[in-house]
């Protein structure tokens, strides 16, 4: 069609719903607006707190710490350490809290500098705390609470 | 006033305050039982509306059926020092295996 024409519709269109052919014979059709809007399980007010955990998490400790929520596949652990490392600086001073609600895995991956700060009993008890809250099915309170738990073991960056 | 009045008409003007001559049994059912029964009923529904509204709460074992998400700190909340590191592509399969930590849990 050349530019500057106008499109019209057959004289025997049968316009569907929402639609109705005007006067000069275009097509005004009337189309739904669809949103952009985050789709899972969590409130509104939920998302925020977990959105002011993770920023709290990663401004008190200078680790960089993220969350994924989704599906890990059979081999958790490698699949976690795979999203780690693919995070600038390959994931050394990252912490991935991994969550998998179908296989029901939970998996905290630290790079090799965030370790040292944040030792693997710190994770475990975080892990246990986290469990425990997503057995209840509550996976925001489990996961504000866990990042707290993170935070508090990593404690603030040392300075040098 | 009470004694500005006797005092200038010397006889008491007695104004006399009665409820109504009678309260029928259905103006008491009313007010004592239908009233009472109507604030409990509304607000029994309004717990019932916002049960059924909103979005479904996650149950252990559901299917998990949402696109995967994932979240990194607000860069805005960080302070200025922190150095910004924003996710950089795909991982290396080949790069070597880095040391590692963490922990694990399953529900």
């Amino acid at each position: 069609m050349a530019a500057g024409k106008l499109a019209t519709v057959p004289a025997d269109y049968q316009p569907a719903h929402g639609e109705a052919v005007t006067a000069s014979g275009r097509l005004s059709a009337a189309q739904k607006v669809d949103l952009d809007e985050p789709s899972g399980p969590f409130t509104p007010v939920q998302l925020t707190h977990i959105d002011e955990a993770l920023t709290l998490s990663s401004r008190t400790t200078g680790l960089d710490f993220s969350v994924y929520l989704g599906d890990l596949g059979e081999d958790s652990r490698h699949n976690a350490e795979l999203l780690l490392r693919s995070t600038a600086d390959g994931g050394a001073e990252s912490v991935l809290v991994a969550i998998s609600p179908n296989q029901r895995v939970l998996e905290i991956v630290t790079g090799p500098e965030a370790r040292r700060r944040l030792p693997d009993r710190g994770c475990k008890l975080a892990v246990m705390s986290m469990v425990a809250s997503f057995k209840e099915g509550d996976l925001a309170g489990g996961l504000v609470s866990g990042l707290r738990m993170l935070t508090d073991a990593a404690g603030t960056p040392p300075n040098d | 006033m009470f004694l500005g009045a006797s005092r200038g008409t010397g006889a008491l003007e007695t104004a006399v305050v009665r409820y109504g001559t009678s309260v029928s049994v259905m103006e008491t059912i009313l007010v004592f039982a239908v009233a009472p029964l109507a604030i409990y009923g509304v607000l029994s529904l309004m717990t019932l509306r916002r049960k059924s509204a909103g979005a479904g709460r996650y149950r252990p074992g559901q299917e998990w059926d949402y696109p995967a998400q994932w979240w990194t700190a607000n860069p805005a909340g960080i302070s200025a020092d922190h150095p910004s590191r924003v996710a950089a592509g795909a991982a290396d399969e080949a790069a070597p295996q880095m040391e590692t930590g963490g922990a694990r849990g399953s529900w």
